[in-house]
């Protein structure tokens, strides 16, 4: 049986039904991210902080040695699936949580 | 309140000619007051509105300027109603106030509403809200960056009668104008008001006299409740969850601390709630804004973003969701705690939140993801220069050209570039011969900046950037009033990225007018030379005749992975002046000929891969920092 669309997330992420459950899936390379039941994909993603300074010539003139983008990839091919600007004394924040799809 | 019974259903064609033609009125009403306005602010800038309520104060429509201004009528109407006994309330009457505890987001803006009666009955209210140049206070501008209390900023009008029975009440006008170092212009702008709300309520009448009473109060309710229906109706085409965002107001006014906002919006069938918990407790200082600036910008993104193609009614959102926030807390702040600079600090972030949290949530339904919008430019690089001219007349001017910031971008097309706040779909940037006509200065470039915007397989709106300098001034100070400058300002969402830290910045040493003198006008930041001071985000110092002010405001957050992004785009933005071969290369992984200014697809297609080579073999396993977080 088919993997069965039930909601996208952008473009590069989508929640499948397989055998009646529901799983996070990569749309380029359909690597599972596992059950929705953990709420948000990136739980499952690879993560890399980089100073604002690196991500755009003009935050040269903002605190660079105190926020960060955090960009969280899929595992198997590398997709950026989201990108977050957070102080880098914060731990990671989720972007949503649809355990309950 | 409700003075007559519910009213029964109206036919479909009377109820879509009296949507549109109340949809006129609203139009015309705010022209009117833009172009009798005295202000380039308003007439140019159009940092303004004008709104409709229904008799009960429920907001029915809003015009295309500054919504957030004008989401706050309803509020100032439902507290004269609850505040007024019904006898004070009379045909012919116009209530003024700038209360940030009575509706307005912060004191700059005054608010004018006005009863509609007809017959002696209520029927509607109509109201028209500008921001006043200044208003008094201890600074010009009105944006004291020390102040520690309410008291120590301008005088709050909480709602006063300025019109009684058509007639203006001159004791209560001579007392509002007197506050402000410009009241000459505050009185055009307060006259603009009643012109306007004349223009409506007249109007109105006429739709009432034709229609009849009981028609169109039928029709005024059914119009928000097909508005609430049809938004409803959207909404449950989105699946539940909740969606997180953070951001940050940095500078209090006396101190660089920065001040985290945190929301999580639930989406529980026909309900949402946006949940602030996580937000920093009130500031000591001006950056704060009351519950009605938050709830104000809640409405307008809702409004943009779910109420799409219909009537921006405030009212309809009513039932549609609850916020949580503690009291005294940065975005709910407790009297007598500092707000003046609300509208462009916590005000602004929450609609920054808001915008990002909605987007992702519609970024997860099938039939709404194509409207769903990054974030818009971070809060208003706000800029006063304020002084005497070389005649020693006393000049304020508030710099508009922060309207120019990037909107967010969609999920099949870019932000539009410099095209403002999504809460301001109709604001402009006043011509540049009017700016230098009005205020001592001259404005040396403005133009769409290069690498300001969110990168993207869609990037964010170009922000704006711009260069000035003082002319036939005496003594000048430059007050900067702005956030988003130690930390990117808009987000990206679904891989999208943040855009650029926006900030002030002085020249000095640049010789610039013996270079004018000389028949040389630099054209942008290489050419110009000298050093740059960069400004606080707030801050006040003398502006000497000799500095040029450069500034760069916020793009747009960006939509998806910047290396999906179809390299010809990145081309032509970096022809355009828009992308630097280094943002080209870095972020989206494009190599562009330097000499030829020409996209190399093979180079392209190797740089994408060893990015991504990058990614996988440089990234962490989340599961395992999260773990550790746990320990």
């Amino acid at each position: 049986m088919s993997d069965q669309l039930v909601i996208p997330i952008g473009d590069t992420t989508k929640v499948v039904r397989r055998n009646n459950e529901l799983f996070f899936e990569c749309t380029r390379c359909s690597n599972s991210y596992g059950s929705t039941k953990i709420g948000d994909p990136k739980k499952n993603a690879l993560m890399r902080e980089r100073s604002i300074g690196d991500v755009n010539p003009w935050n040269k003139y903002g605190k660079i040695d105190q926020f960060v983008v955090r960009e969280y990839y899929c595992p198997k091919c590398g997709i950026m699936i989201a990108a977050n600007m957070q102080n880098k004394d914060e731990p990671i924040m989720m972007d949503m949580d649809l355990s309950n799809l | 309140m409700r003075t007559t019974k519910k009213t029964a259903t109206i036919d479909p064609i009377t109820f879509e000619v009296l949507k549109n033609r109340l949809w006129a009125i609203n139009d015309e009403q705010a022209n009117i007051a833009l172009r009798t306005a005295g202000t380039l602010v308003v007439y140019e800038a159009r940092d303004m509105n004008a709104a409709i309520t229904d008799r009960d104060g429920r907001g029915m429509y809003l015009a295309c300027y500054n919504n957030t201004m004008a989401a706050t009528v309803q509020a100032g109407v439902k507290s004269i109603l609850a505040n007024f006994s019904k006898n004070f309330i009379k045909e012919g009457d116009m209530f003024l106030f700038n209360d940030p505890w009575e509706g307005a987001v912060h004191y700059n803006d005054f608010t004018m509403v006005a009863p509609v009666y007809f017959q002696g009955d209520l029927v509607a209210w109509t109201g028209v809200s500008m921001h006043e140049v200044d208003v008094g206070g201890q600074v010009p501008g009105s944006m004291y960056l020390l102040a520690k209390t309410a008291y120590e900023e301008p005088v709050i009008i909480t709602t006063v009668k300025i019109v009684e029975g058509w007639e203006v009440q001159q004791d209560i006008l001579r007392l509002v104008c007197r506050t402000s170092r410009v009241p000459q212009l505050l009185q055009l702008d307060v006259m603009a008001r009643m012109s306007a709300i004349v223009t409506a309520n007249k109007a109105i009448q006429g739709l009432v006299e034709k229609y009849g009473k009981e028609t169109f109060l039928a029709f005024t309710d059914q119009l928000i409740e097909h508005i609430r229906e049809s938004i409803t109706d959207r909404l449950r085409k989105i699946p539940d969850g909740i969606w997180y965002e953070g951001d940050y107001v940095d500078h209090d006014g006396m101190s660089e601390t920065v001040y985290p906002v945190k929301l999580a919006v639930t989406k529980k069938g026909d309900k949402l709630t946006f949940d602030f918990t996580g937000t920093s407790p009130q500031a000591p200082g001006f950056i704060n804004c009351t519950l009605h600036g938050v709830h104000g910008q809640i409405s307008v993104v809702l409004l943009a973003m779910l109420g799409y193609g219909l009537p921006y009614s405030v009212g309809a959102l009513a039932h549609l969701y609850d916020v949580i926030i503690p009291e005294s807390n940065l975005v709910n702040a407790s009297f007598p705690a500092p707000v003046a600079l609300g509208a462009l600090g916590a005000s602004w972030q929450v609609r920054q939140m808001v915008n990002t949290c909605i987007g992702k949530m519609m970024a997860c339904s099938a039939e709404l993801k194509d409207y769903a919008l990054a974030d818009y430019t971070s809060t208003w690089n706000g800029v006063i220069i304020a002084g005497l001219d070389n005649a020693y007349k006393e000049f304020t001017y508030v710099v508009m050209e922060p309207g120019g910031g990037g909107s967010g971008a969609r999920t099949y097309k870019d932000g539009i570039d410099t095209g403002g706040p999504i809460d301001m779909p109709g604001q402009g940037i006043p011509d540049v011969e009017s700016t230098e006509y009005n205020y001592p200065v001259l404005m040396l470039w403005r133009r769409e900046s290069k690498d300001a915007f969110g990168p993207g397989q869609f990037r964010g709106g170009a922000g704006l950037e711009y260069a000035l300098v003082p002319y036939k001034v005496g003594f000048a100070m430059l007050i900067t009033v702005t956030a988003g400058q130690y930390q990117p300002g808009a987000m990206g969402i679904c891989g999208g990225m943040p855009a650029n830290c926006q900030f002030n910045g002085v020249l000095k040493n640049t010789k610039i007018w013996e270079r004018i003198k000389a028949g040389e006008i630099p054209t942008d930041l290489g050419k110009l030379g000298g050093e740059m001071d960069i400004r606080p985000p707030k801050a006040m110092a003398p502006f000497a005749a000799d500095e040029v002010l450069f500034a760069v405001r916020c793009g747009g957050g960006g939509y998806n992975d910047p290396l999906l992004r179809n390299p010809e785009l990145v081309e032509k933005d970096v022809m355009e002046g828009l992308c630097s071969l280094e943002i080209a290369r870095d972020i989206f992984g494009v190599i562009i000929n330097p000499t030829t200014q020409k996209l190399d697809v093979t180079a392209t297609k190797k740089m994408r891969e060893e990015i991504i080579h990058t990614r996988i073999v440089e990234g962490k396993p989340v599961s395992e920092i999260l773990a550790n977080e746990k320990k």
